[in-house]
């Protein structure tokens, strides 16, 4: 019997590191989503130098694909194009805990990659995360969110859109559409309270409605990036404010397509305006149903595709711009017919 | 059927030391396969000790609960309320010893409460301690909702990391204030468990309940103590976590009680009460640590420190069923 036990232990442990082998190999799908220019805006004119092949890459992220099919986008992305260069692409993803991300930073930093691309969880903890990256030497590139702007000194570029900005536009659309007086009642969904980038969308939204409007925001809620979950909060939204709802706005499309499927059940299709983000293949679909109003395409694959355009420029000798922003397309009944399908999920 | 007794030297069972320290064995392998097999294992050993330190605080006070036949499903969440607590104390007050006075107290509070439920209304540890963990999870929650809750300027925040990034030992890389404490608190737990009337009173506790109430020890108080214990030791962690992270987060106690749970058992302490050392839980401590070091070497996702986690656990508490029988 306990040659069995030892056994068992045996084999867990190689499970263990099968797993570990698993983990080397493992190359993510390439996404093939085409779309907008992904060069690194910088200064053309140094000197052609050959980029080196034998580039490491860390990548550190609050997410891969274990949380949100974005933040997987991003982690497919970078993988195919540092296979597609040769590069030896070292990622790692915190599944969305700050502390774990600080422990998977110091594993990196020890790995003594060339250049450290960082997709913080935290904009304020990243300041001594990437001082630690600048000081043992590794040029470092804040991916899809930028760092506090204290821990900007030891940054070469921040590449990703502007939440904020993304969020204010939908946030005046709405206003434009109904106008500042209609006195409309909002609620909306969430991802993770913690998540810097659902906060940051949040602030620009909830700031333009009230700077900008007499609307009122009746709840948010956070369904930690489960669309079940953001059904659910739908639901108990329609039973708690019934038909005092006119907008709802959702911080991610994964969010808003649970939101229609419970307005649909509810029977309100077209009673409530739902407006998302994203730009997800379903939520095209829900636009040109009629079911939402509008989503904006925020491209996963550009964000990763510039954070690379960025490596190999600065491996090139060449200064880039700090600011890399990515292109948002802002998508609507007028011109859904022209990216019906274009989605990278 | 052959029974062959492997007691070839000196007497010694080695089928049975090999099978009582299991955790040793896996903690070897664990060793050889990261000095001799993954690169960089060496260079990152400091931060595995470092970040072991706040994870053994956590641990310690568990495994003193485990080993009186009770468990704490709320360890995470003391810790992350500490926190909390941290923050608000050193905002209101300027003063970190203050602070950390205040933190500690809190998860003396905490400690109590888990006490009181389990040792005086009698409800089972495992419940009484999962609805607990909600409630400082709640609290908790309250102040951390938008993300993290930090030290109103930078010069409290500055102080307050400085308790984390505190060096005993100039231009050491381990030799960290937080090391040192853990370090401390193992030694001395180690020595009142072993040499003192209250650790044998523990482990009667965690033994037979029954045999040590007819020697006089009133078991509830040790299991009351043991909670209080626990609830401070996983204060002083979430001082560290706070300090670490120049604040607390909403996510900082999430996950902790079964990493915790996992330490203490992997490392050898029973489920069942009565049984493990401390020893037991800094080797459970370095195991998970470890193995955590090595997949993020070898570049796993975190997903898959859970899966691993499980896979470990369970040929641990199969190893140790079939050995419970045996001796049984």
């Amino acid at each position: 019997m306990r040659k069995k036990s030892l056994l068992a232990l045996l084999l867990s442990l190689s499970m263990i590191f099968a797993l570990s082998a698993c983990g080397t190999s493992s190359s993510g799908s390439s996404s093939t989503a085409s779309g907008g220019s992904s060069t690194a805006e910088g200064d053309s004119s140094a000197a052609e130098s050959e980029v080196p092949s034998d580039l490491t890459i860390a990548y550190s992220a609050i997410a891969g694909s274990d949380l949100a099919p974005w933040t997987g986008a991003i982690w497919n992305t970078l993988q195919s194009e540092c296979d597609e260069k040769g590069w030896d692409f070292y990622p790692l993803s915190a599944a969305g805990s700050v502390d774990t991300q600080a422990e998977q930073i110091e594993s990196l930093i020890a790995q003594e990659p060339d250049y450290f691309l960082l997709f913080a969880g935290d904009v304020n903890m990243a300041v001594d995360w990437v001082k630690e990256i600048s000081e043992a030497g590794i040029p470092v590139i804040m991916v899809a969110l930028d760092v506090a702007e204290e821990g900007q000194q030891y940054v070469s570029a921040f590449v990703g859109p502007d939440q904020e900005a993304m969020t204010q536009k939908v946030a005046q659309t709405i206003i434009d559409k109904n106008g500042a007086d209609a006195g409309l009642n909002i609620v909306c969904i969430s991802g993770v309270p913690v998540q810097q980038d659902y906060i940051v969308r949040e602030a620009g939204f909830t700031e333009t409605i009230k700077a900008n409007s007499n609307y009122t925001i009746l709840d948010t809620q956070y369904a930690m990036s489960s669309r079940d979950q953001a059904k659910a909060y739908m639901e108990q939204y329609l039973s708690t404010y019934g038909d005092k709802i006119d907008v709802v706005m959702g911080y991610d499309d994964d969010l808003t397509m649970g939101a229609i499927q419970a307005i649909d059940e509810a029977g309100k299709t077209g009673e409530i305006q739902v407006y998302s983000i994203t730009g997800q293949n379903e939520a095209l679909t829900a636009i040109s149903e009629g079911k939402l109003e509008m989503t904006v395409m925020n491209r996963a694959d550009l964000v990763a595709k510039k954070s690379i355009d960025v490596v190999e420029a600065l491996a090139k000798g060449e200064t880039v711009e700090y600011n890399q922003p990515t292109e948002l397309t802002y998508i609507d009944s007028t011109n859904i017919a022209q990216y019906l399908g274009t989605g990278e999920f | 059927m052959e029974k062959k007794q492997v007691t070839a030297l000196g007497g010694v069972n080695y089928r049975k030391l090999l099978v009582d320290n299991n955790s040793a064995v896996i903690l070897l392998i664990l060793l050889v396969v990261g000095v001799f097999g993954i690169d960089k294992f060496i260079k990152t050993f400091p931060s595995v000790v470092v970040q072991a330190s706040l994870y053994g605080l956590l641990a310690v006070g568990l495994g003193l609960v485990m080993i009186t036949g009770n468990i704490d499903l709320s360890v995470g969440y003391q810790a992350g309320l500490a926190a909390v607590v941290t923050v608000m104390v050193l905002n209101a007050t300027g003063s970190l010893a203050i602070a950390v006075v205040a933190a500690l107290a809190a998860g003396a509070l905490c400690g109590v409460l888990n006490g009181f439920v389990v040792t005086q209304i009698g409800v089972s540890p495992l419940i009484a301690t999962i609805a607990t963990n909600y409630i400082f999870k709640g609290l908790t929650y309250a102040k951390t909702s938008t993300g993290s809750y930090s030290p109103t300027d930078n010069s409290l925040k500055d102080t307050l990391k400085a308790l984390y990034d505190f060096k005993v030992v100039d231009g050491s890389k381990f030799m960290t204030l937080t090391v040192l404490i853990v370090a401390v608190i193992f030694i001395l737990l180690l020595f009142v468990l072993r040499k003192t009337r209250y650790g044998n009173s523990v482990y009667i506790t965690g033994d037979n309940v029954e045999a040590g109430e007819y020697a006089g020890i009133h078991t509830k108080r040790v299991a009351m103590i043991t909670y209080i214990l626990c609830g401070i030791l996983c204060a002083l962690a979430g001082v560290f976590m706070a300090s670490r992270s120049g604040g607390a987060q909403y996510t900082q106690g999430d996950g902790m009680d079964v990493l915790a749970v996992s330490i203490c058992v992997i490392g050898g302490i029973k489920m069942t009460g009565g049984k493990g050392t401390m020893v037991h839980v800094l080797m459970g401590l370095f195991i998970m640590r470890i193995i955590t070091n090595i997949l993020n070497l070898v570049r796993v996702e975190a997903t898959y420190m859970d899966l691993t986690s499980g896979i470990l656990l369970i040929a641990v508490l199969i190893i140790d069923r079939f050995t419970s029988r045996k001796k049984a």
